[in-house]
């Protein structure tokens, strides 16, 4: 399984919830599938997104949105290690944090990241997140169906290959123009009963 | 609680924060006692500062007001996202940074960051404020609600420098 094929599976699972995502490749894949204002590209500030994820989560609890889907690499989270501890302290219960694990940093030439030796699941289970972990599409498509019913925060760790989709176009947008459809599309949906 | 800690806590109550992030701070400490028994206001404790810019972030972009409160020397922890994330992409937000450094400063490392904070906010473009004690407590009450909307009406995230010793 590819990057593009998990986040294929994801649009399919949430067809209608914001999605935040990770640097590089994972923005640039994600907008290719589809360049939706639901999406929230974060084009730097490497293992952001699920800092942002948090908050967001928090701030819509009371909400429409059933789900915040926040998009990590492994390389990323681990880069902003901590945010995997604030997570799990403060328990925002529509957060999905998906880590899409190749074990390497693929926006940078592959070089490899810790957990060629670490298990990230296991990680995230040592801070008691409900966690999830697939290797294979059919395997995604029924752990989904079974997160989608759940009401709490959970961690979902997919195995995927090396390499980024060739020919993907740069994401070359203003960083204020994707906030601001953003923040459009959710007082939007928020909004709606 | 001094009377300029007791400022911070009437400006922010006037300025209706409602989610109070804060990474610990030894002049803070009576300002985050008091919100973690706030019955209005939501108290998140964080475990870094970068990570507080993200989900202050989240926070703003969900509708919510909520005001950051770190050490200045917890910037320097801040810089990359303060500026790619928080200003990059016009989300606003309240960061009350306590200066660090002074004549009262016990520590022998911490000046050599603290006292290059508002060269390094300047170069970042952050938009700032500062708040000393030639200010009366009331003065500094009435100008954070006025630092907040700034950053609202500014689109971007604001920086209030407090010299709170």
């Amino acid at each position: 399984m590819n990057r593009i094929d998990a986040m294929k599976c994801i649009l399919n699972a949430f067809p209608d919830q914001p999605i935040i995502a990770n640097c590089g490749a994972t923005s640039r894949e994600l907008a290719a599938i589809e360049r939706s204002d639901r999406h929230l590209y974060i084009l730097d500030s490497m293992g952001l997104a699920s800092s942002v994820g948090l908050g967001l989560a928090l701030a819509l609890a009371e909400t429409a949105i059933e789900r915040v889907v926040v998009l990590e690499g492994d390389g990323a989270l681990l880069m902003n290690f901590t945010s995997l501890a604030s997570i799990a302290y403060h328990r925002p219960e529509k957060l999905l944090l998906v880590v899409l694990d190749n074990a390497a940093y693929a926006s940078t030439g592959g070089q490899p990241t810790y957990t060629t030796r670490l298990d990230l699941a296991a990680l995230a289970q040592a801070v008691q997140l409900r966690t999830f972990v697939v290797d294979g599409i059919s395997e995604l498509q029924w752990c989904l169906k079974d997160i989608i019913l759940l009401r709490e925060v959970i961690f979902l760790h997919i195995k995927i290959g090396p390499g980024n989709a060739p020919d993907i176009p740069l994401l070359l947008e203003d960083p204020a123009v994707i906030a601001h459809r953003f923040n459009q599309w959710l007082k939007g949906a928020a909004l709606q009963d | 609680m001094t009377p300029y800690q007791q400022a911070v806590i009437d400006g922010l109550e006037a300025a209706g924060i409602d989610y109070f992030l804060h990474v610990p701070g030894g002049p803070l400490a009576p300002i985050i006692q008091y919100f973690t028994h706030s019955e209005t206001v939501v108290e998140l404790p964080l475990a870094r500062e970068e990570e507080g810019i993200g989900v202050m972030g989240g926070l703003a972009l969900g509708g919510k007001r909520p005001v950051l409160m770190m050490q200045d020397n917890g910037l320097g922890n801040a810089q990359g996202v303060l500026a790619t994330f928080a200003k990059a992409y016009h989300v606003p937000g309240l960061i009350l940074s306590a200066r660090r450094g002074g004549l009262t400063e016990f520590n022998s490392a911490m000046h050599h960051f603290t006292e290059h904070v508002p060269a390094v906010l300047a170069a970042l473009d952050i938009k700032t404020f500062r708040l000393g004690q030639e200010l009366s407590p009331a003065a500094w009450s009435r100008q954070l609600p006025l630092a907040y909307e700034h950053s609202l009406i500014t689109h971007r995230p604001v920086v209030v420098l407090l010299e709170l010793d």
